[in-house]
């Protein structure tokens, strides 16, 4: 039974993810391969507010989201200016920077990560029980899935998608890249730190090796697989690369070579898609040609 | 409302493609310019669309009056948005629809509000938006391919989807780069009376086109011709 609450946890958080990178890839074509940095970032943040300033979790947590989002937001104001590919760059270095810094500062105690890391609690609701924090991470899931939606069908997706199709075509309608990208990468990042708080409160330890690169490409494989633009695909692909390498725990794999059949199998997987399919699984592809 | 640009000189790799440029435009006027490829005719509508800078010169607008005679605009102040530009080739979004994309020509604030967007938008609002945009594509008849996407279209369709989505946030000043260039003679009889109706609102149309009979079709008095880099009034000799 905690296997099952502990996929589902994970399928959650991953899909929150998902669904986050979505708004910014799918429906504003800016590729973002710093979603594990946001991670780190809203877990740091949470772990070092509790057991260092002694803030109450739920202060931490919203000092947390708001810090991550205000900093995503002043960091996307300076790159709206930068190319797709310089963007993507600019993604990675971030990326690299914050393990880099976490890895090696004093404050966040370098790699022996930081433990006694308080649990988060909403009335009787706790991220120490397993039902719990499962629910929990499901309703965040559920709140993601319900906002992209909203978003998706709002005025304020013609700009995102006008701004991801054509940028200059874009200017000339007054709609304005430094208006619209950093608002959507400020609430990626704060749905990016809302997961790093609920791994931090329910693991009650983080280290830097949890906020690497692989993350965000994981992440972006879920969306990769089940299809830009669409929440659905979103949830559907993290459904997919999560549960296919587990279900090969039933099979009479060597344990020490399951992880690298369980990379070979998502990446075979995901090259297939992109082949075959290269909207993604559930992917819109009437708008392209 | 007045637009000027005055003294543009602009240059391309040691090439001088406009040589001082100088023209204005008051509320209603059509402004047609002519000239061979390569005179410099769209370098001309991008910097005045402010897509393109100039090496020197500016391009004003200005809302105050213009004495007469005078080519200064009195209180001027640099572009703000009123100015839009119809490309040569359809720059339409190819992930939106036709309707999508002509409902981003409206000023609608929401397109850049993301706190406003998730908040339940008025129904007459909604409602509002959807009947201007379905308005102007009756104008161009694309009523029923509204939820088709650009490349679905013909390229004479694409253009005038981009006409009306330029329209639809009624601009002040309105670019066109050789708006009847591959359009068929209905598609281009549509487009003179979309820009007659666009004077009638008061709006400053600029465009450039290489065709002269679409430019007398237009009957403006204001006919220029670019010739190596200078803007000069078209003459009959002009037109030789």
């Amino acid at each position: 039974m905690d296997y099952v609450l502990h996929l589902a946890a994970l399928i959650s958080l991953y899909g929150i993810l998902a669904l986050s990178l979505d708004l910014m890839l799918g429906l504003g074509g800016m590729m973002n391969l710093a979603t594990a940095a946001y991670i780190g970032f809203g877990s740091y943040t949470y772990a070092l507010a509790t057991t260092r300033f002694m803030a109450p979790p739920l202060v931490a947590a919203a000092i947390s989201i708001i810090a991550t989002s205000a900093i995503a937001c002043a960091l996307s104001i300076l790159l709206t200016k930068c190319s797709r590919e310089t963007f993507v760059l600019a993604t990675i270095s971030i990326q690299m920077i914050f393990y880099s810094a976490v890895y090696n500062l004093e404050a966040t105690n370098g790699s022996n990560g930081i433990s006694g890391i308080p649990p988060l609690a909403i009335g009787s609701i706790t991220t120490m029980s397993p039902v719990s924090f499962t629910s929990l991470c499901a309703f965040c899931l559920c709140l993601m899935f319900g906002l992209r939606h909203k978003l998706a069908s709002s005025p304020f997706s013609l700009g995102l998608r006008a701004l991801r199709d054509d940028d200059v075509a874009a200017a000339n309608l007054l709609i304005r890249s430094n208006r619209v990208q950093p608002a959507v990468t400020a609430l990626a990042a704060g749905a990016g730190s809302m997961v790093g708080i609920l791994i931090a409160a329910s693991s009650g330890y983080i280290d830097p090796t949890s906020f690497v690169l692989s993350e965000s490409l994981f992440v972006l494989s879920c969306v990769a697989l089940g299809g830009f633009e669409s929440g659905a695909g979103a949830v559907v692909g993290t459904l997919i690369l999560v549960i296919l390498p587990d279900c090969l725990s039933l099979l009479s794999v060597d344990s020490n070579a399951i992880f690298h059949v369980r990379q070979c199998l998502s990446g075979i997987l995901l090259l297939s898609v992109l082949r075959f399919r290269p909207a993604g699984l559930l992917g819109s592809t009437r708008g392209l040609e | 409302m007045f637009f000027s640009a005055d003294h543009i000189v602009k240059c391309f790799e040691g090439n001088r493609v406009l040589s001082d440029v100088s023209l204005s435009a008051r509320s209603g006027e059509i402004l047609a310019i002519s000239g061979d490829n390569g005179s410099g005719k769209s370098t001309l509508l991008n910097i005045l669309a402010g897509l393109v800078l100039p090496d020197t010169g500016q391009v004003l607008t200005s809302t105050e009056p213009l004495e007469a005679g005078s080519t200064k605009l009195p209180g001027c102040h640099k572009l703000t948005g009123e100015v839009r530009l119809l490309f040569q080739f359809p720059r339409l979004f190819r992930g939106l629809t036709i309707e999508e994309n002509v409902r981003a020509g409206l000023r609608d604030p929401l397109r850049e509000n993301m706190l406003r967007s998730i908040l339940p938008i008025p129904a007459a609002r909604e409602s509002g938006a959807r009947f201007t945009v379905q308005q102007l594509l009756k104008k161009v008849d694309l009523t029923s391919l509204s939820n088709r996407y650009p490349h679905e279209l013909s390229f004479g369709q694409r253009k005038l989807a981009s006409v009306v989505q330029l329209l639809a946030g009624n601009p002040s000043v309105v670019l066109l780069d050789e708006p009847f260039a591959a359009l068929d003679g209905d598609a281009a009889m549509t487009l003179t009376s979309l820009l007659a109706e666009n004077q009638k609102a008061g709006a400053i149309a600029i465009l450039v086109e290489h065709d002269l009979q679409h430019i007398d079709a237009l009957k403006t008095p204001r006919k220029f011709r670019i010739e190596a880099g200078r803007i000069m009034p078209l003459s009959e000799r002009g037109r030789s």
